[in-house]
């Protein structure tokens, strides 16, 4: 197999942009990669989404290959609920590894802005089990709650400790220029702020985002070429569990992020304590919580803790989501797992314009549904 | 939820109609054509009790699209001692919700489907004492 | 051939809306006459006491729905093999029970939520039950030929009235009890003070009226009014209690009457009865806007 490096990164801001359209926003993202490559062209264009049919279009590579010069190419669109960014970053990884193609673009873009929170609440709900669990109402924050009521139970976490978490992540997307929300928030913001589903709050929950990034791909024999700090993608690995929450052994763990972490990490021949920085999937504060743990960067049970005792901040390993993550820097659904391969080459190569973290290993977790669809890859410098 | 799916589910989900791997001897809903655990397609179908024990719930607050009239939308996991369910819990107001709580289940109306249909579900309600 | 009541239960949502001041029961956010009659079953039939039904029949104000309600009802309680009855008033209730509890349990259903929400099912036998049906009459009153809306005037009352009193006055006799000991009345009838005169031209004791007084406090309950009721009086009601029921229709145009005499204790049917006053009660109840 090829080795598989990351030789151009490009994002727009994250934020609510009702006069930028979906394709619009992807050629922004595209370009600024393109040109950060060296100009690289892709003969693949791979385009991570999960709602664009709420803005009534599939078939997005053809649209978007042909709206940015590149007709002609191949591609498809890769879809993996909020997880489809790193599960397109796997496909474009395999392309490349297997030699079928020596220069890939993943494109990930996704516009929620054009319709209601309950439209887009349904669509996020879509992740969920659409026979057995949409016919409840539940909502995709309603899921999380679940599990995160669950969880502070479980291990006496209190509600201040989980709230150190989005303080923390605002801490931090605070100096992300890309970032969506960049305002400081204390723990008292946090738990007076409305309740989104109990004990989900509205301070817990990443906002709806429109966003793209994108990341030029390549083998080896290219990666000097066109780029002096090209990132080798070192492990990578993608693990399904069941999109229902009925059916789940345990509700306090991710059996996919385990099993993705441990599948990137095999591969890369390395271990959670080698990481340097890490972007994880905090879609709500539970999530990230519970991630961390998963990973293996902190015990089953900590996870808040740790966070709210101080962990993970610049000069302690791993970095965590010095982007902001998904509650600072924001969630464009498909486009989140691209916009974390991005943060984290940029941090791998010194020139994050935010928070820098620095280090010769990241990490980056994209995570579909309730933990259902998750892809974790490993970064080298 | 169309029309046609609601009527091919109806069996399931008013007589929560979940599966038994007969390889493992697991019960899972909701269900599926072969065992989460063992991988084995020797399963049948099997149902599930009607009354169980809450393990974890929520409040929604913020409903999704066709479901903005039944706020405040209480969800909860329940186990009913042979597979877990999640279902909406009825009857109920949302600060007499726990924990533990004892429920039984009962028919009620779902949301009016998008295209104008009313099913009946199985919803789940503090289990009534009659002494 | 003989008629028994076997067993009973009522339904009334925990919700309310204030109108006029009153507490009155109504429907829940996802409640309807089905969810309503299937609750109401659901009970009997965890019970144990529903196991040999033939037929159903569901007497409802529901507009909505278009399926043969019955049949909507029996699929929901997973009853096989019933035959199902809709029927839209009291009359036709007992006079299809009248034709078919020869051969086999009937389980009678009762929902309204016009004016308030409530649910009641009895199930009816002719092979035994702890409450006998002495006698009934059923007449339907046809003077004049199809009455309009507002067929209810002072005519209609005295004429009305007037065969009330006797048909009831047959009645006792038929069933062999005098009318001092009727313990229990349990009607529909809106207007307590018609109610009252002709108990006391009969003979009943206004004492009789007890439990009428009990549920139409709360609000009237359309449909089911004079079930529930009924259920009150059972559920006060000693060994050997006669009670009497009777249902009328608004504008006259029909009236059933029974007389009924409870043979056995009922504390021991604890888990068929339905505890009627917390129903009625305002305890926990939630208030709709």
């Amino acid at each position: 197999m090829s080795k598989v490096y990351v030789v151009g990164v490009g994002m727009s801001n994250v934020g609510r942009f009702y006069e930028r359209s979906l394709r619009d926003l992807a050629a922004e993202a595209l370009f600024k990669a393109i040109g950060d490559s060296g100009n690289l062209i892709p003969e693949y264009v791979l385009v991570s989404n999960m709602l664009s049919s709420q803005a009534e279009q599939e078939n997005l590579a053809s649209l978007i290959a042909d709206y940015c010069g590149l007709r002609g190419s191949s591609g498809f669109k890769v879809e993996a609920a909020c997880g489809s960014g790193g599960a397109a970053v796997l496909v474009g990884y395999s392309l490349i590894a297997s030699g079928l193609a020596k220069a890939v673009a993943v494109v990930g873009v996704e516009k929620l802005s054009e319709r209601t929170t309950p439209e887009v609440a349904r669509g996020l709900a879509y992740a969920a089990d659409a026979d057995f669990e949409l016919p409840y109402g539940i909502s995709f924050s309603g899921l999380n709650a679940l599990v995160m009521r669950y969880y502070m139970m479980k291990y006496n976490v209190k509600r201040e400790e989980m709230s150190a978490w989005p303080v923390l992540m605002h801490e931090n997307g605070y100096y992300n220029p890309y970032a969506h929300l960049r305002m400081r928030i204390t723990v008292d913001d946090v738990i007076k702020s409305p309740v989104i589903a109990d004990p989900i709050r509205l301070l817990d929950s990443c906002p709806i985002s429109d966003g793209a990034a994108a990341v030029i791909l390549t083998s080896e024999e290219l990666a000097r070429k066109y780029n002096d700090t090209p990132v080798l993608i070192a492990g990578i690995g993608n693990a399904l569990d069941s999109t229902d929450i009925s059916s789940r052994y345990e509700l306090d763990t991710f059996l996919a992020s385990k099993l993705s972490a441990e599948r990137a990490f095999k591969l890369a021949k390395l271990s959670p304590k080698d990481v340097d920085v890490a972007e994880l999937h905090d879609a709500y504060s539970i999530n990230g919580v519970v991630t961390l743990e998963d990973v293996g960067f902190a015990p089953k049970g900590m996870g808040a803790k740790l966070i709210a005792q101080g962990r993970f901040r610049i000069g302690d390993k791993p970095v965590i989501n010095p982007s902001g993550g998904l509650k600072s820097r924001g969630h464009p659904v498909g486009a989140t797992g691209v916009y974390q391969v991005c943060e984290v080459v940029m941090q791998l190569r010194g020139d994050f314009p935010g928070v820098k973290a620095g280090g010769e290993v990241g990490l980056t977790q994209n995570i579909g549904g309730v933990g259902s669809n998750i892809t974790t890859i490993i970064l080298r410098r | 939820m169309s029309f046609q799916r609601m009527w091919r589910l109806k069996d399931i989900l008013l007589n929560l109609v979940g599966t038994k791997c007969l390889n493992c001897g697991h019960v899972f809903y909701p269900p599926k054509a072969a065992c989460p655990k063992c991988s084995s397609r020797n399963v049948e179908k099997v149902s599930l009790g009607t009354s169980g024990k809450v393990i974890t719930y929520t409040v929604v607050n913020v409903p999704i699209e066709g479901f903005e009239n039944m706020s405040p939308l209480i969800i909860a996991l329940v186990d009913t001692g042979s597979g877990k369910v999640l279902t909406q819990l009825t009857n109920v107001k949302p600060d007499e919700v726990y924990v533990g709580m004892e429920v039984e289940a009962t028919v009620r109306r779902s949301a009016t489907t998008l295209d104008g249909y009313v099913p009946y579900i199985i919803k789940f309600k503090p289990k009534e004492r009659y002494s | 051939m003989r008629l028994f009541i076997k067993a009973w239960c009522a339904y009334i949502p925990r919700f309310r809306k204030s109108i006029n001041n009153l507490l009155i029961p109504v429907l829940g956010p996802d409640e309807d006459l089905i969810t309503m009659g299937y609750e109401v079953c659901r009970i009997l039939r965890r019970n144990g006491c529903a196991n040999n039904i033939k037929a159903l029949i569901y007497l409802s104000s529901d507009k909505e729905v278009t399926n043969v309600k019955s049949a909507l009802l029996s699929e929901l309680l997973k009853f096989n093999g019933v035959k199902n009855y809709d029927v839209s008033n009291f009359y036709h209730l007992v006079s299809i029970v009248e034709d078919i509890v020869g051969y086999g349990d009937v389980l009678v259903i009762s929902a309204d939520s016009s004016t308030a929400a409530s649910a009641t099912s009895i199930l009816l036998s002719s092979s035994g039950g702890p409450v006998e049906v002495l006698a009934y009459d059923l007449i339907a009153n046809t003077v004049p030929l199809m009455p309009g809306k507002n067929a209810r005037n002072d005519f209609h009352a005295e004429l009305y009235m007037n065969k009330l009193l006797m048909s009831l006055r047959e009645l006792l006799t038929k069933a062999g009890v005098s009318p001092k000991d009727i313990k229990y009345v349990a009607t529909n009838i809106k207007d307590l003070k018609y109610c009252s005169k002709v108990l006391r031209s009969i003979g009943i004791s206004e004492n009789a009226l007890e439990p009428t007084k009990y549920v139409g406090k709360v609000a009237y309950f359309g449909l089911t009014h004079t079930l529930l009721t009924l259920i009150k009086s059972l559920e006060l009601a000693s060994v050997g209690d006669n009670i009497l029921v009777t249902d009328l229709d608004e504008n006259f145009s029909y009236k059933v009457s029974l007389i009924l005499r409870v043979n056995e204790d009922l504390n021991n049917l604890r888990g068929c009865v339905s505890f009627i006053d917390k129903l009625l009660s305002n305890d926990s109840v939630v208030i709709l806007h």
